[in-house]
């Protein structure tokens, strides 16, 4: 019963379960910052294709519907592919900015 | 053998109807329904007997807890809690939708573009009403960044404005989309493992391992769009309520 890795008396226990505590603590911290990391490079590289393509799909709606509102057949609809292409590579920049600087404050976007 | 697509195919269980507007309950809301109540008992038994040191399963639930209130209080800042039920509800809905979709013969409701735009319009819809209700007509500032020159207001407005409209589309076609292209490829890669193992059993192999590493990704994938839906949602908020 004399196993030096379980020792049963109490006397130390506060400092055993101190130490027990750190020992996670530190673990699931680095765990997390790292999964979390990979996470986010992934997520965030899923993030950019899609925006650019949905970009251009919404201007062409939007310039689509405002044509057949207007009857200015076909140059708002051109004017808006071209917008939604600028509005795509925005959002890239804007997710590019927002993963390059992750520890923002909450009242800049 | 069947074809990839057949795996997305809606069938009715309960013909339901109200008026001309069909309601059934398919297999899609079948599994929203298990969805819901794997949910729910998860969550349930994990706080059960909630103890200071927890055990597996309150340290499971406790876990997800964390990664939704640190993604909250990131993104969203203090004034982001009201909204942290809501967005601990819906990651947890989707995640656990993409994993239990990831079971052979089960059905994946996320690879359906009207559930996730359903979602997302709902979060558009609702994100929007906030951020009015907040700040009045102020909120409409969010469409001309701060300090440009007003001369570039007939460009940049329309730009803003598409920019904010492809917001919901972005977001449910990102979840869709994912979902639907890994299990085609899981489907058309297990029918090239059966196709090639019962002519030789080596070239068999190679598709397979493929297929192992694929479901590896798949699982990765669908924990990453859970999180990548909840983290846009809680940036969406953000804007909403801090404006630029």
């Amino acid at each position: 019963m004399t196993d030096p890795n379980r020792p049963s008396s109490t006397s130390d226990l506060h400092q055993r379960v101190k130490a027990a505590q750190d020992r996670n603590l530190s673990a699931s911290k680095e765990k997390t910052s790292a999964s979390s990391h990979v996470g986010s490079g992934m997520g965030v590289g899923l993030r950019v294709g899609v925006d650019l393509v949905v970009g251009v799909g919404v201007g062409g709606v939007i310039g689509w519907g405002l044509d057949w509102w207007l009857g200015t057949k076909p140059y708002l609809l051109a004017l808006f592919i071209i917008f939604g292409f600028i509005a795509g590579l925005m959002n890239v920049i804007r997710t590019a900015k927002q993963a390059t600087n992750k520890p923002k404050s909450g009242s800049e976007g | 053998m069947a074809s990839p697509l057949k795996q997305f195919t809606i069938e009715p269980i309960l013909d339901l109807s109200i008026g001309e507007t069909d309601i059934s309950f398919t297999n899609s809301s079948l599994w929203m329904v298990i969805t819901a109540l794997v949910l729910i008992i998860f969550v349930a038994v994990g706080t059960r007997r909630s103890s200071i040191v927890p055990g597996r399963w309150q340290s499971a639930v406790e876990y997800f807890y964390q990664v939704v209130a640190d993604m909250v209080r990131d993104n969203v800042g203090s004034g982001g809690r009201p909204y942290f039920p809501f967005i601990f509800a819906l990651f947890m809905f989707i995640l656990f939708g993409n994993l239990l979709g990831l079971i052979p013969g089960s059905f994946t409701f996320t690879s359906h573009l009207a559930v996730t735009f359903a979602m997302a319009a709902f979060i558009f819809i609702g994100v929007t009403l906030i951020g009015i209700f907040t700040h009045g007509l102020k909120f409409f500032s969010l469409f001309f960044p701060h300090g440009a020159p007003i001369v570039s207001a007939p460009v940049l407005i329309p730009i803003e404005i598409i920019s904010y409209f492809s917001r919901p589309i972005s977001l449910s076609v990102r979840l869709f989309a994912n979902m639907t292209v890994g299990h085609v490829l899981l489907k058309v890669i297990g029918g090239g493992v059966v196709a090639l193992g019962s002519f030789y059993i080596l070239p068999g192999i190679v598709p397979f391992m493929a297929l192992v590493a694929i479901t590896i990704l798949e699982v990765m994938i669908a924990v990453i769009q859970a999180y990548v839906f909840a983290i846009l949602t809680c940036v969406y908020l953000n804007d909403a309520l801090h404006l630029h």
